[in-house]
């Protein structure tokens, strides 16, 4: 199994004002425009550093309801680290042998154009996202 | 082992994960009663259940678990 790190989540309860944050102290780049995704209950837009290496997801709550607003309120800003997988099933049985925790089934991902995206914890509290590799947006050896 | 014997190993894991040693549980308790019962105490309690009972918690029992009661059916 083999697992390619695609994007760090970080969250931010404006999502237009962090873009612009992250763009201007950083250097990077809008990639694609900003995705809402009723199931995940959030809103999404990714960034990328000119060249190479994993993309920057800026996530916000989509409504006051959000699953994500409670972590918000806590204060969490980095968020995820999302790999890339070529069987996600695989990935979930290899991880929950190793003591993570799977957070539900695979769902669809508007941001990735369906492709399927799981979630696990450890007992650090460390957060993962795993994302089907295949066809699709925000491929990961895109130029 | 008794029910009343497994709350008590529960009680165990939940003072240690909430980090409150003075926690006192029954099998009423449930997020409602301890604002540190978030998400991630959800996969911490619940990992830490696994490897006490050696048990394997199903994915929609962790999605959905809000109380102690629901911690003791999945117990053998």
């Amino acid at each position: 199994m083999t697992f390619a790190l695609h994007h760090i989540g970080y969250l931010a309860s404006d999502l237009e004002a962090a873009a612009a944050r992250w763009c201007a102290d950083l250097g990077y780049l809008r990639d694609g425009p900003v995705h809402e995704d009723a199931f995940q209950t959030a809103k999404v837009c990714f960034l990328r550093l000119p060249g190479h290496g994993p993309r920057l997801e800026l996530i916000s709550p989509a409504g006051k309801d959000s699953k994500l607003s409670n972590a918000l309120r806590k204060g969490v800003t980095l968020h995820h680290l999302c790999y890339e997988v070529p069987k996600i099933t695989d990935a979930l049985a290899t991880l929950r042998g190793k003591g993570w925790l799977q957070l539900g089934e695979p769902a669809p991902a508007v941001a990735f154009g369906g492709r399927s995206i799981a979630w696990m914890m450890d007992k650090h509290g460390v957060l993962i996202e795993l994302l089907q590799s295949g066809p699709g947006p925000y491929q990961l050896k895109t130029t | 082992m008794t029910r009343e014997e497994k709350i008590t190993r529960l009680q165990d894991i939940f003072r240690d994960v909430l980090d409150r040693p003075e926690l006192r549980i029954t099998e009423n308790f449930s997020v409602a009663d301890c604002p540190e019962w978030d998400s991630v105490a959800t996969v911490q309690i619940v990992l830490a259940v696994e490897a006490a009972f050696n048990i394997r918690a199903p994915t929609e029992v962790v999605a959905n678990l809000r109380s102690v009661r629901q911690l003791l059916e999945l117990l053998p």
